[in-house]
Formats: structure tokens, sequence, C-alpha cells
């Protein structure tokens, strides 16, 4: 491996690294499924990749944490509707929330990622786009009536189609992009989701 | 996750979590999952394709971004665009610029220019409004960007800015001379390091653009219609930006790309396509109990008279 001549590392910051850990306070760090939050096991390190320092600690979850996590999608999907007026109103709602916590949103993502400041907050302002979007999307599910008038084998007949959601998603999230890209997976008006980052 | 429920998300739907390598496993070979939606890099895809069987897969995979610039292009607003492209979140997007193909008439001129801005980039805190570019995401990853600009180096490769790695940070790299051999130009360097190369003939710019396993995004400077138009109908990619480089998207537009980049689309509409499929409902109208019949008399609303 090549050495470098510079590498010392940037002193710390002492006062800026107590903002940082504030932002990290309070925020859940464990594993959500089974319709709540888990936080046993909190081994797995969240550090500043600019310094080294520690912000938080957060779940690492087993694979009997995923089956548990699916196996309580899977029944609610079962049992449970959830209309998709209501799933607009959580959208919409989303948005009034991410507008109103958009700073800590962008701390967190500033402190815990490569982005700085600046890029950070532009993020925060796509994701809210982003489930703006989301919102406005339900007539992507609507669909059309069927050819039986026109059809040989459609003597008699009436139907349509509308588009469905498929199910469970797993979604795989990256680092460089930790708020908007899982919108993207996750703010659908779609089914149960989960996701692994 | 914390806002999505407080916004009315069901509990029961959603689930988070983080985990260390392996258990991912469990998620993509679970029967009970229907579709796996992925971005990262094309080797854990393919393990994760190998693992899923036949579930439905929708991938990001990431891009080796290429910028033409032509011989008729605006020379300032190009290396402008090229140095935010290349150095955004220290180069660590899917859209940032790798590879610019320079017209040999314009080339020392733009080589000069996205130096100099390149040489202004301040590295440093990341919550100073005054910084320009952050670390990488871990030491390692700037170690392994490191590693790729020595090999760079090594083959021949000349070094006009940057160079200098400093525990996770890595500087704003310009490097001009790269065989295409090395891994810079090959492989997607996810970091903050652009490779300035010359072209002569337009159809041989082309030709180097799409050369490579990726397909994601790419960018055309040219003042000319005609020109920018035949470039982006020959270009392989999901998106061909004009006038500005391959880092423009916007969330509703059709986002993904072609070859290694992935499978499928993002922005919202068209995920929405993708995570649904059509469903009929169709209703049979047997023995319709009204028979039409000529009517036994005249209907007294009838016109005579």
């Amino acid at each position: 491996m090549p050495t470098t001549p510079v590498a010392e590392a940037r002193p710390k910051n002492t006062e800026e690294t107590a903002f940082k850990r504030t932002q990290f306070a309070n925020l859940p760090g464990g594993a959500f499924f089974e319709g709540k939050w888990h936080s046993a096991d909190m081994t797995l390190e969240v550090r500043d990749p600019e310094d080294g320092v520690l912000l938080g600690r957060v779940c690492s979850s087993t694979s009997q944490d995923v089956e548990r996590a699916i196996a309580h999608i899977h029944r609610q999907l079962q049992w449970e509707d959830w209309p998709l007026r209501d799933r607009r109103e959580a959208l919409e709602k989303a948005v009034v929330l991410l507008g109103e916590q958009a700073e800590r949103f962008a701390n967190i993502i500033a402190a815990e990622s490569s982005k700085t400041i600046g890029e950070a907050e532009r993020e925060v302002r796509r994701c809210a786009e982003t489930l703006r979007l989301s919102a406005a999307a339900s007539g992507e599910l609507l669909g059309e009536t069927l050819g039986f008038e026109d059809s040989m084998a459609g003597a008699g007949k009436i139907g349509w189609y509308s588009r469905k959601p498929v199910g469970i998603v797993a979604a795989i999230t990256p680092f460089n992009d930790p708020l908007n890209l899982v919108a993207h997976k996750l703010a659908l008006p779609d089914r149960g989701q989960r996701r692994r980052p | 996750m914390k806002l999505l429920l407080e916004a009315g998300v069901p509990s029961g739907r959603i689930a988070a979590i983080v985990s260390g390598p392996g258990v991912s496993e469990a998620l993509v070979t679970d029967p009970r999952v229907d579709l796996i939606s992925f971005t990262g890099g094309p080797a854990t895809a393919e393990r994760i394709a190998a693992a899923a069987g036949g579930k439905k897969i929708l991938s990001e995979l990431g891009g080796n971004n290429a910028t033409i610039v032509c011989a008729d292009a605006d020379a300032e607003a190009a290396a402008e665009a090229i140095v935010a492209g290349a150095f955004g979140v220290a180069g660590q997007n899917c859209l940032s610029v790798q590879r610019v193909y320079v017209h040999t008439s314009l080339f020392d001129s733009v080589l000069e220019l996205v130096t100099a801005r390149t040489r202004e980039l301040k590295t440093g805190p990341k919550l100073d409004r005054g910084t320009d570019v952050g670390p990488l995401i871990s030491e390692a990853e700037a170690r392994r960007v490191e590693e790729w600009v020595e090999e760079a180096k090594a083959a021949g490769a000349t070094v006009h800015a940057g160079g200098q790695r400093r525990g996770a940070y890595y500087q704003p790299t310009v490097l001009a001379d790269v065989p295409s051999a090395c891994r810079v130009i090959r492989d997607e360097v996810f970091g903050p390091v652009v490779s300035i190369l010359p072209f002569i003939e337009v159809q041989d710019a082309v030709f180097a653009a799409n050369a490579t396993e990726y397909g994601l995004q790419a960018g055309v400077f040219t003042r000319s219609i005609d020109l920018a138009l035949q470039i982006a109908e020959k270009l392989h990619v999901g998106s061909v930006v004009i006038n500005e480089t391959s880092d423009v998207r916007i969330d509703s537009m059709p986002f993904g790309g072609f070859k290694k980049s992935g499978v499928g689309r993002e922005g919202v509409r068209h995920a929405v396509r993708e995570m649904t499929e059509p469903k009929n409902t169709i209703i049979n109208i047997a023995g319709a109990p009204m028979q039409r019949q000529r009517p036994a008399a005249t209907p007294e609303w009838s016109a005579s008279s």
C-alpha cells in the first residue's frame, strides 16, 4: 500500500462533536419490526467519517429478526386493509413533518455520512419532493376496461384491470443518500416494505 | 421510519433493520418476499440474484458516467459543470462525472479550467458552510481511491490537481493521460477523481463513452442541436443531458440505466408501475333475463298523428 506524506488525523472539535451527538440522542437506534422498536444488542457503532468520533449505536439484527419481521408483515397484509386515500394522507402528512424536522434530518445526514451540511439540506428538500410525488401517484394504480365486446371469446362479459401491489418488498439501500433513496423505495402508495441499509 | 409512523403509516406494514453482512441472505431468500429493490454495486447484485431465485428484482447499480465536450462547446460552462458533477459528495454519487472526453481543439483550455476550479475547492468539516467537499464514507474507501490513482500514475497518468489522502479525506483530483485499462477509467471510482481525455472524431468519443459495462447517464456539451441529438441517440444510457453533465436528476423522471447499471426504473410513478401488476376483474353476464322483442302494438308516443 503506497504511503502518503500527510496523514495526520483532523484535530477533534469538541463543540462540534457535542452538537452532532445531540442530534443522535433520542433516536430509536433499534430495529423496527412486529409493530415496535427493538433495542436489544445496540452493538453497531455509527461514527463520523470526518474524525472517527462515535455518534451513536444501532442494533445489529439477525436472520431470526428478519424472519420475524417478514412473518409479521405477511400476517398483517392478509388481515388488514389500508385504503389508498389513507395512504395518500399519510404521505401528505409526512411532507409536513419532514418540513418541520428538516434541520435535524440534515444535521444527522451531515454527521454520519460524507455530505456537507449544504448537500444534506438539498437531500432533505429532495426527499420532501419525493414524498409529495408519492402522495400524488395514486392515479398510477388506475387501469382500463377490457375489450370483451370486440373479442370472439368475449360475448356476455365485461371487465377491467387495475394495478395491484405485488406484495412484500425487500429494499436494500445505499449509504450515499440515506434519506431520499430510502424514500424512493419506501414511500410509495403500496404494500408492506422492509428495508435493510 | 419514526416520521412515517408519526404520519400514519400502519406499524404492521413496515420494518427497518440494520445488519452486518450475511443477514440479507435471509431477507432475499424468504419466499414471502415478492420483490427486491436494491441500490448498490453489481457484484452484490449478482449474489442477490443468485440467492433470490425467481423473484422480481429492481436494481440501481451505479455508473461510470461520461461527459463529451464538443469543439463548439461553451468551455467555461462545461468546466464549471464538470467540477460540480465530479466532486459532489466526494464523488460518491451514482451520477458523478468520471470520464470527460474533450475535442482536441478545446482540450488544453478545458483541462486548465477544470484544474483551476478544482484547486479552489475546500475540503474540511462538513458542518462548516465554507467546506465544498467532505470525506469519503470511511478511511478504507479513501485508501481504495488512493490505490486506484497510484495505479493510474504508475501507468503514465498525470495529476493536475489533488492526489493526496488525509485520513478519510481524498483531495478532489484531476487526471490526464490515463490509459483505458486503469481502474479509474474501467470501473466505477466512487470517489473524487475525474479523468480528462482528448478526442478528434465525435464517433470516437461516443465509442469511448459507451465502452463501459455501465450505462446510467451521460452529458454532452455542444451548441449544435443536430450534433447534440445525434450523439444523444447513440449513447446507450438511461439519460442523456445536453449542456450539463450526467449529474442531473429530478425525482419524477424515469431513472435507471442500461447494461450493468441495473434493471427497472425509479422515479415515483415509474417505481409504482414496477412494484405493481395489472389485475383483471371479469364479470360474466349469463342468460340475460330481458330479451329484445318486437313491440305488440304501436307505442303511444309514436310520431304519427
